[in-house]
């Protein structure tokens, strides 16, 4: 299924991310570790919803949140 | 490598894991016609994938009750919390966030030349024979040497502890047991003493603990020795035990086995599937700090927990036809690694290995199945489940 969404909006909590790169793992297009080894969103529409989904549940500290989403269909 | 509570002989209900059977799938599955959460041997044993992610996410759920770390870290070290396994909190963070970054995927990226030569050449001492005891050859080699490395400790070693791990994990008898603990922590308090007494910086993973500063303060020889005991214990098993599983599954099931064979680009994914339906680590503890409710069942401060990330992964609702194994199987979210504040921190470093070690041998021996002439041995109701011996036979390259 095909994502329909237009707008998507991802925060990394800074102070709770411990680097454990499992964002990485799951949506490799959304995520990346900037120089002190912390999740920074590079492309927030970057992986199919799902995908994002996955890697925000499977954040170790729960350091990352999905803070707007319209999605239709 | 799972950071994740200590892991239980018998991880499953009514006989689940059992020692010889090839193929636990169905019975582990069957634990979901049963009660989602079920008190055995005085623990709350949780089964359900969406409850094992929930309790594990709890910051009032600890990995182990303060008081019992004295006891069972004994038996595991120097009586002192294992780090990070057996911190919560804010400390459990602290080191954490000194750890991940260590094992981060683009620190481990840089070691796939350094496994893909060690994979090969250990391929290269039997790839003449046709035959081969693909545990002992290969399994566990790999993940030990390329660890050992990283940790800083002399790869002549490896037979030591490689007797310490199994004396820990897979003891052969009381004495084994005994001995093996006491044993890792005077080697590596001798190996701190050496590094100290030369006077140089080794730029190596102990040589990173020794340097490395949590709250302004450096760390102490025992926080070094807590965390490399727990990392010797991760990081010389679980690829080890997964590497097994994974090989003599594909040596069953050869026209899986072709596919990646032919597509190597399907791996990552086959390893993901693979890792769900062997889940090596079967299950780890947790302990309740506050009074909750889940599935029905109170939880009173003070309980123990059981979370069997093997029945999670075999979880009907989470993953649908939990029992057939599909390569392309949408939205993988198993927790073979784990899940929660727990998550293994050498992941990363866990697939890469994986990935690398059977590119290798795909590529070098395309054909294998098991030797009919000899028994595998499957050892499921170990903490780690794995394959040893796993004798394979193959076209001679």
């Amino acid at each position: 299924m095909p994502d329909q969404e237009r707008t998507r909006e991802i925060a990394v909590d800074r102070e709770l991310c411990m680097g454990s790169g499992m964002c990485i793992v799951y949506a490799p297009g959304t995520f990346a570790h900037d120089e002190a080894t912390k999740a920074i969103v590079i492309d927030p529409m970057g992986d199919a919803i799902d995908a994002v989904r996955i890697a925000i549940e499977a954040c170790p500290t729960g350091a990352l949140s999905l803070t707007s989403e319209e999605e239709r269909g | 490598m799972a950071d994740s509570a200590s892991a239980v002989a018998d991880g499953g209900r009514d006989g689940a894991f059992v020692d010889g059977v090839v193929d636990t799938y169905e019975r582990v599955a069957a634990i979901h016609h049963g009660t989602p959460a079920t008190k055995r041997d005085g623990a709350l044993e949780l089964t359900r994938f969406e409850d094992v992610v929930a309790v594990t996410k709890r910051r009032d759920v600890h990995s182990i009750d303060p008081d019992a770390v004295a006891i069972v870290s004994m038996a595991l070290g120097a009586g002192r919390p294992l780090i990070p396994l057996m911190l919560d909190g804010e400390q459990h963070t602290k080191y954490r966030k000194l750890l991940d970054p260590l094992f981060a995927p683009k620190q481990v990226a840089r070691l796939e030349p350094v496994i893909r030569n060690l994979a090969e050449g250990l391929i290269d001492a039997f790839a003449a024979d046709g035959e081969v005891d693909f545990f002992a050859a290969f399994c566990e080699p790999l993940p030990s040497q390329i660890f050992l490395s990283q940790l800083g400790l002399p790869l002549d070693d490896v037979p030591f502890l490689l007797w310490v791990k199994n004396g820990i994990i897979r003891p052969t008898d009381e004495e084994h047991l005994a001995a093996a603990g006491p044993k890792l922590i005077e080697y590596l308090d001798a190996e701190l003493d050496r590094r100290e007494a030369s006077g140089e910086q080794q730029d190596d993973l102990i040589g990173g603990f020794l340097t490395a500063e949590v709250d302004g303060h450096s760390l102490t020889h025992e926080d070094v020795i807590d965390i490399t005991f727990l990392l010797v214990l991760a990081g010389l098993d679980t690829v080890t035990a997964s590497l097994s599983c994974m090989v003599d599954w594909l040596a069953r099931h050869p026209a899986e086995r072709d596919r990646l064979v032919a597509d190597p680009s399907l791996l990552p994914a086959a390893i993901e599937e693979l890792m769900r339906v062997h889940t090596p680590v079967v299950a780890g503890s947790r302990h309740a700090t506050v009074d909750f409710e889940i599935d029905g069942v109170e939880v009173k401060a003070g309980d123990e927990m059981r979370v069997v990330w093997a029945a999670a992964n075999m979880d009907p609702d989470t993953f649908p036809e939990p029992t057939s194994v599909d390569f392309a199987r949408p939205n993988n979210r198993h927790i073979a690694f784990a899940s929660g504040f727990h998550r293994c921190l050498g992941s990363h470093l866990a697939r890469l290995e994986l990935r690398v070690a059977l590119e290798a041998l795909h590529r070098r021996i395309p054909d294998y199945w098991l030797d009919p002439n000899r028994t595998p041995g499957y050892l499921n109701t170990a903490v780690v489940r794995c394959v040893d011996p796993l004798p394979l036979v193959f076209t001679p390259a």
